[in-house]
């Protein structure tokens, strides 16, 4: 008769702990700067989008719930294909999230000095597969603020000269306020004047005014919206001739099931990138030593 | 260079119960058209032990961190085809949340991934963390116990890796591959314990793209690159809790199911390994 075989247990071997040099580093997933973007717009073509705006106007509200909606399913005729800040997509997103513990969400405030931070989204067309890179730029509304009181410090964000986009972002909120709406519309026109005569927005520049926090404004009367219209046409009249395209949108991006005008947004984002069109590119002249603008691009840039 | 394929997964993703069915297909060969296997590595104590736990209908249990070297075996699809080795690195899975936290690959597993000939991808669908909004919580919550008049808004808690959605990591980790590799390789992406979500009728890739669409999205868009094909695999068959009587019946290959949303699950867990093979 067979013996039958004993099975032993083998003894547990520890895995070492690898030394550094043991290692190899991968990519830490955060946000990008200008100095790390090539990474990224060497490897592809990317369209750069500046969301711009004084503190609490939306700006990183927008971009998390950007990345929020695909993380329920393709949106926008898009579906997600990766990122190489999804970390840094992941933070922003977390105090909206249960597992933050907070009862309410809300969207933490981008960190003054923080720099030109920009998180990274691959998308891809669902109907022809084509493949499109967003580097969206996360900039702390101090830094707006800071720019309109000096040119030096406008031109410190070098992104917005870059950007295919330019998203000025008002509070819709605050509009409907009476005490606060003059504010919002100075705050934006003293950002549009300081960046269209630094030379940092000009006929190469895209421009979209974005008013904010558009379900209140969907609650408010007929005389709100005509507000919102006026302050757009005011907009246009001061700096439309000085730019390429100007246009005026609303969006809500707080509640996910209740998003607005962000799919157009993204859209249009996609669709337009001066790259690819006949808009006049920033002369080199402005910086006088030659350099072509593709090669400014991700030079380091203390800001 | 022979070819290798990757297995990768969370920890509690149902790498080491896959490994001893697994184990148990190949070496007693008692379904038709499985895998053969050529050889295990010398060292084979411990799928041994889970093997013989798994057959026993005993909780194979989540392989401890750390403690288990990486587990290759050497399969083919007939005796005159060449072998192809399929790698565990990790069985634990502590590994690869290692990864995401520390951002580093050791120079070993580089050296896995820069060669994968394919990549086999495991997900256990009582294990993923979904990553949920707190208006959505909440509304939901509305409906079985009114809320208080008024939510304060409190201070949460911090960010870390520990707290970021199944799917990101997920695709995390896919991405990770694919910055190392410069091939086009194959991933199989099974979703283990499928007995728990086979009630919910849904094919495996129904219950991906529902559950983890980033993750979804993410494949789609690079099906281009990495053909990717999805299974539920349950390899135990049900409850040890609760269907041990109807599980005993049943001889030990009979329990596996492997549902590759055709409508016909079968029991040849080797399927995974056999469509990486077969799309190179």
């Amino acid at each position: 008769m067979a013996e039958e075989a004993t099975v032993k247990t083998p003894p547990l071997a520890p895995a070492a702990v690898p030394a550094a040099r043991d290692t190899v580093a991968l990519y830490d997933g955060e946000e990008l700067r200008p100095e790390t973007a090539g990474v990224i717009t060497k490897a592809m073509l990317s369209r750069v989008v500046v969301l711009a705006g004084p503190t609490a106007s939306g700006k990183t509200t927008l971009l998390a719930t950007i990345y929020e909606k695909f993380c329920c399913g393709p949106f926008a005729g898009f579906r997600f294909a990766g990122s190489r800040t999804l970390w840094g997509l992941e933070r922003r997103c977390h105090p909206w999230r249960v597992a933050s513990g907070r009862a309410v969400g809300a969207t933490e405030r981008t960190p003054q000095g923080g720099g030109q931070l920009m998180l990274h989204l691959s998308l891809q067309r669902e109907t022809n597969c084509q493949f499109a890179d967003l580097l969206i730029a996360d900039i702390s509304g101090e830094s707006f603020e800071a720019a309109t009181e000096a040119t030096a410090d406008c031109r410190l964000l070098t992104m917005v000269r870059r950007a295919d986009h330019f998203v000025l972002c008002l509070d819709g909120k605050k509009l409907l306020d009476s005490g606060e709406r003059h504010r919002v519309i100075t705050d934006g026109h003293s950002i549009l004047r300081a960046f269209t005569e630094a030379g940092m927005l000009g006929k190469f520049s895209t421009v979209t005014v974005l008013f904010t926090k558009a379900d209140l404004f969907h609650q408010a009367d007929a005389e709100m919206t005509q507000l919102r219209e006026e302050v757009a046409a005011d907009y246009r009249r001061n700096f439309g001739e000085r730019l390429g395209a100007m246009y005026s949108s609303t969006s809500s991006a707080e509640a996910l099931e209740k998003v607005v005008g962000v799919d157009e947004l993204l859209g249009r984002w996609v669709n337009e990138t001066k790259l690819l069109s006949n808009k006049p590119f920033p002369t080199p002249a402005l910086y006088g030593d030659g350099l072509r603008e593709i090669d400014k691009f991700g030079r380091a840039e203390a800001v | 260079m022979p070819k290798a394929h990757l297995v990768i997964g969370l920890p509690g993703a149902g790498k080491t119960s896959f490994l001893a069915a697994l184990w148990h297909i190949v070496d007693r060969q008692e379904v038709a058209g499985s895998l053969i296997l050529e050889k295990l590595q010398d060292d084979r104590g411990y799928v041994q032990t889970i093997r013989t736990a798994w057959v026993g209908l005993q909780e194979v249990g989540r392989t401890p961190g750390g403690s288990i070297s990486p587990i290759s075996m050497w399969l083919k699809e007939s005796t005159a085809a060449a072998a192809q080795e399929i790698v565990f690195p990790d069985v634990s899975g502590e590994a690869f949340d290692a990864q995401l936290v520390d951002r580093v690959f050791r120079s070993d597993f580089a050296a896995l991934a820069r060669e994968a000939s394919g990549v086999i991808l495991f997900i256990h669908p009582a294990a993923v963390t979904p990553g949920e909004r707190i208006e959505l919580a909440q509304k939901v919550m509305a409906g079985i116990q009114p809320s208080p008049k008024s939510a304060t808004d409190q201070p949460g808690g911090g960010w870390d890796v520990s707290k970021v959605p199944t799917q990101a990591k997920l695709v995390e980790l896919l991405q990770f591959l694919d910055t190392s590799s410069d091939s086009n390789y194959p991933i199989s992406v099974v979703i283990s314990a499928w007995d728990l979500a086979s009630k919910l009728r849904l094919t495996p890739a129904a219950w991906l793209s529902g559950n983890l669409p980033l993750l979804g999205q993410y494949l789609a868009a690079h099906e281009y690159k990495h053909h990717h094909k999805i299974y539920g695999i349950s390899a135990v068959g049900g409850s040890l809790e609760t269907e041990t009587a109807r599980l005993k019946k049943l001889r030990p290959f009979e329990r596996i199911s492997v549902d590759t949303g055709d409508g016909k699950p079968g029991h040849d867990i080797t399927l995974p390994i056999k469509w990486l093979i077969s799309a190179q």
